[in-house]
């Protein structure tokens, strides 16, 4: 051994340390990373010349990282669809009909308000404003569902330009994992430093789990394979597949919106042979193919319900039945198919005041103004009949389709009520089940921030270590010159 | 072995926790205020229906309840009516009794006859809020026509069936030269027919004989009204006309005593008609008041119901708030201790 070995070693020393240092600081500054900061630990490897910084290693949990993915699709997937809902929930309005600053707007409430006057004007069927006002309660009925109708289409084109950007987002993150993916082969080919590329990837991977349900497979040489919840591959051997979807602009009741594919095989919608079930758009595609499309249909069956509870029959003749006071602007007959009532149904203009109709032809019939069709043929001002009964059909059971989801054999109130109840009961669910899953997250990302995030204070007092040993080192530099310099004296002080 | 907590999930729980906190502060703030529920649809899911059809039902016995006092209005301007249209006709009947057949207080009997007749008609011709209460379903048209209005069709027709009966109009004085069987034939027949059937409806009533039917609960219609074309009224109509319009007052004695008779005979029945026409009248006001009461103790229970499924127990929020509170400010002070400890602080 000689000084100037020991002086060798000491500067080695020196930069272990400073590149512990910079692993240090690089570990602080990330302390409070939201994403995804691994804590890197430097690996200090016993050489010849003392101990030298030979990698850095990058704290990880696999286990746990895989449950945040996992919560974090769950997660986004109960979001969009409880704040779908809320937005269905705007045709609710407020619960209570007693309400003064919000009133109930619900299907059930109007079709309450319009049942009650109508029972006012049975009372007194000669009172032309009782007639008028029944007539307008129904017009506020009729606005009503349509209003509600096109809420559900505008939910229906948002719901579907949202999983447009969803698959834009999807597809561009995917290839960022392609090139990132790319970085980490080589680096781990060449032994490179691969550890912040895989922080990236990692913070990439949840970025996609918001969108879709994703699960992850590792390869060789640091590589990995994405396979969606349903199965189909999404990354694969360095190469991302293509996600397609052609979005759908305008909503119309008919519309059924196109599926997303990847690599042909659609993932959402009912033809799906592997559907994805969480994430974003998972949530997108329950909203806009299922919720909006049952809760379309069961506004469609109470406007159909009005139409046929208030169709006229031919007093004179065999005729067939005639729109009354519920009808589809133009209509010369009852409509044939019911989707897409709600949005269209209106007031007869023959009863509507406000359109120079008469609204005593509540109580007379002949609205659609046919004189075969009018039940009042004495022209009695007090005719009853008719009134009761409207409000005997509104109050007897009738057959429904099934396309809502909902009971098939009610009265119109009841049917009514089931479906506010239906959505209410859907809201309920999706919010318990999203706050459950955020909770979810919520500890998914603690855990993970607990196995790989940093500690501020570990990382200060490693610190001070490292001053020491610096101090300790430059010390002993120090020393190794001062003795050098005795030596060098002393030399010069030889006899020559 | 140590467990690791990194320095993130230190402060996020503390910011998590915080929001969660205020977030449920603010309902409970809503809560609080209203005493309902801040969002009763997520609170009751599918209970939801419950709650929405109590307070549908509950909506529809109020206005039942309200068009109840439409009917109950009716009948009793009705009894009303009943009551003074006996009063008159006891009236008339006890003086034709006292008067016991002599034709001395004729022309004094003659005149309370066409008072008589008179009041009937506008008695009948009651409206209440521009509706005939008399006419049955046809409530816009005035359902007795006025006797002695110009060219009255019931008049015409009492005027045409007295001169094909006698050759003679009622005015002329050789009335008295009419015989008691003569008379007694015309009141049986020609006269009596005037007050039936397709006579009555063509020249004296319009009114039709479908009455009114109220809807007084969900389950209960009843009559609410009384036709004009009722047998009472037809009766009374011609007892007054047969004492007012026959000439009366120049009557022999034997047609006198025929029109006193048959008047007499036509009170008496009419009256006892009257008379139960006034006890289903009072029988469907008891039945409507006794809905009514029913209802409204329906609706008490009914909104205890929408209560017990909306209202939040105000002693439990009141205390989940304050406990809130203590939380929140206990989480800041905990942030502000939480800044504190770092080891920077002390290097």
């Amino acid at each position: 051994m000689s000084l100037s070995s020991a002086a060798v070693t000491a500067q080695t020393g020196l930069s272990t340390i400073t590149a512990e240092a910079a692993v240090l600081s690089q570990n602080i500054a990330g302390a409070n990373d939201t994403g995804i900061y691994s804590r890197k630990t430097a690996n200090i490897v016993s050489a010849p010349d003392g101990s030298q910084a030979a990698s850095v290693t990058r704290a990880s949990n696999q286990a746990v990282f895989d449950n945040l993915l996992n919560a974090t699709s769950a997660n986004a997937m109960h979001q969009a669809l409880s704040s779908g809902l809320d937005q269905l929930n705007q045709t609710i309005g407020s619960l209570a009909s007693d309400s003064a600053n919000s009133p109930a707007t619900s299907p059930e409430a109007l079709l309450s308000r319009f049942t009650n006057a109508l029972y006012t004007y049975e009372a007194s069927p000669s009172d032309a404003t009782l007639a008028a006002a029944a007539v307008n309660a129904a017009a506020t009925l009729a606005q009503g569902l349509n209003s509600a109708a096109a809420t559900v289409n505008k939910l229906r084109a948002q719901a579907d330009a949202a999983m447009a950007a969803s698959v834009q987002s999807i597809n561009a993150l995917l290839a960022q994992i392609q090139a990132v993916n790319g970085q980490i082969v080589t680096g781990t080919a060449t032994k490179a430093g691969v550890a912040d590329a895989q922080d990236s990837r990692d913070n990439l991977l949840t970025q996609l789990a918001q969108q879709i349900g994703i699960t992850t497979v590792a390869g060789a040489n640091g590589s990995i394979s994405i396979y969606s919840d349903g199965g189909v591959t999404l990354f694969q051997g360095g190469a991302a597949r293509t996600v397609t979807f052609s979005p759908t602009a305008v909503y119309i009741p008919m519309t059924a919106g196109n599926a997303v594919f990847v690599d042909g095989v659609p993932i959402t919608g009912g033809s799906s042979p592997m559907p994805t079930s969480s994430g974003n758009l998972a949530g997108l595609a329950v909203l806009r193919d299922d919720t909006s499309v049952k809760y379309q249909a069961q506004l469609d069956n109470i406007a159909n319900g009005l139409i046929t509870s208030f169709a006229e029959s031919d007093q004179a003749g065999s005729g067939p039945n005639l729109p009354g006071l519920f009808t589809v602007p133009g209509a010369t007959a009852l409509p044939a198919s019911i989707t897409g009532l709600a949005g269209q149904i209106a007031i007869n203009p023959g009863a509507d005041p406000n359109q120079a109709g008469n609204p005593l032809l509540l109580r007379d019939g002949g609205i659609s103004g046919n004189p075969s069709y009018v039940y009042n043929t004495a022209a009695s001002a007090s005719y009853q009949s008719r009134l009761s009964q409207l409000l005997a059909n509104l109050s007897s059971p009738t057959a429904f389709s099934a396309a809502g989801g909902i009971a098939v054999n009610a009265t119109l109130d009841g049917y009514a009520t089931a479906s506010a109840a239906w959505l209410e009961a859907q809201r309920s669910n999706a919010a318990s089940q999203s706050s459950y899953q955020s909770a979810l997250l919520n500890t998914a990302t603690t855990a993970l921030s607990n196995a790989t995030g940093v500690n501020l204070d570990t990382e200060m007092s490693k610190m001070l270590d490292l001053e020491n040993s610096y101090s300790a080192t430059a010390r002993l530099l120090s020393t190794i010159n001062a003795m050098f310099g005795t030596l060098l004296a002393d030399l010069g002080n030889l006899p020559a | 072995m140590t467990s690791f907590i990194s320095t993130q999930s230190i402060a996020s729980a503390l910011r998590q926790a915080v929001l969660q906190m205020q977030s449920n502060l603010s309902t409970g703030e809503a809560e609080l205020s209203t005493g309902k529920y801040a969002d009763p649809g997520i609170v009751l899911g599918v209970k939801t229906g419950e709650s929405i059809s109590l307070q549908s039902e509950t909506s529809l016995l109020q206005t039942i309840t309200s068009t109840n006092e439409t009917a109950a209005t009716r009948l009793n301007v009705t009894q009303g009516i009943l009551a003074s249209l006996q009063d008159s006709a006891q009236s008339l009947l006890d003086s034709l009794l006292q008067g016991n057949g002599s034709n001395t207080n004729a022309a004094s009997i003659q005149a309370l006859g066409s008072s008589n007749l008179q009041n009937l008609i506008s008695s009948l011709n009651t409206s209440l809020n521009g509706d005939y209460i008399f006419s049955g379903t046809n409530t816009s048209i005035q359902p007795i026509a006025d006797y002695y209005a110009p060219a009255a069709p019931n008049k015409a027709a009492a005027d045409a069936a007295f001169l094909a009966a006698f050759g003679m109009p009622q005015t002329s004085s050789s009335v008295s030269t009419i015989t008691g069987p003569g008379m007694q034939t015309f009141l049986t027949n020609q006269f009596a027919s005037l007050f039936q059937g397709a006579s009555w409806s063509s020249s004296w009533s319009s009114a039709s004989s479908n009455t009114l039917t109220s809807q007084i609960s969900e389950s209960q219609s009843v009559n609410s009204s009384i036709s004009a074309n009722n047998p009472a009224f037809q009766e009374l109509a011609q007892a007054y006309t047969m004492i007012a319009d026959l000439g009366t007052q120049n009557l022999g004695a034997a047609a006198y005593q025929a029109v006193n008779g048959t008047a007499q005979n036509l009170l008496s029945s009419a009256i006892g008609n009257l008379v139960n026409l006034q006890a289903n009248a009072g029988l469907t006001q008891s039945t409507i008041s006794a809905a009514t009461s029913q209802m409204s103790a329906e609706m008490n229970i009914l909104s205890e119901q929408i209560g017990h499924l909306d209202n939040v127990d105000p002693y439990e929020v009141a205390t989940r708030v304050s406990n809130l509170q203590t939380q929140i400010q206990t989480a800041y002070s905990l942030t502000a201790q939480l800044q504190h400890l770092s080891l920077a602080n002390y290097l």
